[in-house]
């Protein structure tokens, strides 16, 4: 197999890595998987994915968007559009219930990394604040973390979740001042 | 002007290394406690969620997208190949339906064609040779070239020539 994308820099572009897969380089997407994975799992895991369901659901995120990749433009980041099939994975599990069938890992014959360091990192602070977002309504939990969690900006995150700019900064300020009274 | 407002827009930025504070924010940020709290929340933010993605091994989950990618390719071929058969199923059906009537319909035109070409032997028994001839000309003569006959004037024809004229119309 040839090396995913030709490119002058050492490190090819989302774009370029898409078009690689486009052209039939499956090393490209695990690439794309590879760089993205842990931002859509922090995301998933801090907008409510259950815990069990995490491995399940960046799965389908990204299967998902390798699916509709004639659907990404190029205009918006890679991540950004990522983050928008999540966020849509996410209404959708919640508002059906239950799924398609997904993929399981174990399918793989992958033992699962177990990482209990890492597991036990959380700080109060941070339990805190899973918790105040909870309590948040979608849009504004998502444009949160979108912003904080992600450090994207306003024009991203509406066009990640189908709303303006203006309305994204609102979300934020609002999302802001009702966490600083639950969790600080 | 530097307010409370302002800091919030731009802590993000800040926190993800995208841009420094400037001066004037930094002494804002030291001197104000609630922006203090705030960026609080963001680092805890930033890290919300961290020990749950860490669990994630990206050769795992990337080969565990190529395998469903795959078994999708695969259910969709299937689905095709499905809704070409069903076609090629109502092709067949409809072909058989068609060649059935259009069997049916020349059978009808065959019958037709020969009920069309019987010839009424009755009314020519009462020729006499010279008119059988006649009629055996006019029908061997090419078509444009034949001579349209003069139908016979009933006041021509003899008496027993009539009575049969008239038996053929009674039937």
């Amino acid at each position: 197999m040839t090396p995913p994308a030709a490119s002058s820099s050492a490190s090819p572009t989302d774009a370029e890595l898409v078009r690689a897969y486009r052209g039939g380089d499956e090393r490209a997407a695990t690439e794309l998987v590879r760089r993205h994975l842990q931002a859509v799992g922090r995301f998933l895991s801090a907008a409510g994915a259950p815990p069990g369901d995490l491995d399940d659901l960046v799965q389908e995120t990204f299967i998902r968007a390798f699916r509709a990749l004639e659907g990404w433009r190029g205009d918006a980041a890679f991540r950004s559009w990522l983050m928008t099939i999540a966020s849509n994975l996410l209404k959708d599990q919640y508002r059906k219930g239950k799924g398609r069938t997904i993929v399981s890992i174990e399918d793989n014959e992958v033992v699962a990394q177990d990482d209990p360091a890492a597991r036990l990192d959380a700080t109060e602070a941070e339990r805190r604040l899973g918790e105040g977002l909870g309590t948040l309504p979608r849009l504004q939990r998502e444009v949160f973390l979108l912003r904080a969690q992600q450090g994207m900006d306003y024009d991203e995150i509406a066009q990640s979740l189908g709303t303006t700019p203006g309305a994204a900064r609102v979300h934020y300020h609002h999302a802001v001042k009702r966490l600083k009274e639950l969790v600080l | 002007m530097i307010n409370c407002e302002s800091m919030t827009d731009r802590m993000p930025a800040v926190l993800h290394g995208q841009s420094d504070w400037s001066r004037e924010e930094a002494a804002h940020l030291a001197a104000c406690a609630d922006c203090q709290r705030e960026w609080r929340l963001l680092e805890a933010a930033r890290r919300l969620g961290e020990s749950s993605a860490a669990r994630l091994d990206p050769a795992q989950l990337g080969a565990a997208v190529l395998v469903g990618l795959d078994r999708e390719r695969r259910r969709h071929r299937w689905r095709n190949a499905g809704w070409v058969g069903l076609l090629a199923a109502a092709a067949v059906l409809v072909v058989l339906v068609w060649t059935g009537r259009s069997g049916r319909e020349g059978t009808e035109v065959v019958a037709s064609t020969a009920h069309g070409f019987h010839l009424p032997l009755a009314e020519l028994e009462g020729l006499d040779a010279a008119q059988l001839e006649s009629v055996l000309d006019a029908l061997d003569a090419p078509i444009g070239t034949r001579a349209t006959p003069e139908p016979p004037a009933l006041g021509d024809l003899e008496e027993s020539q009539l009575e049969q004229v008239l038996r053929s119309l009674e039937g």
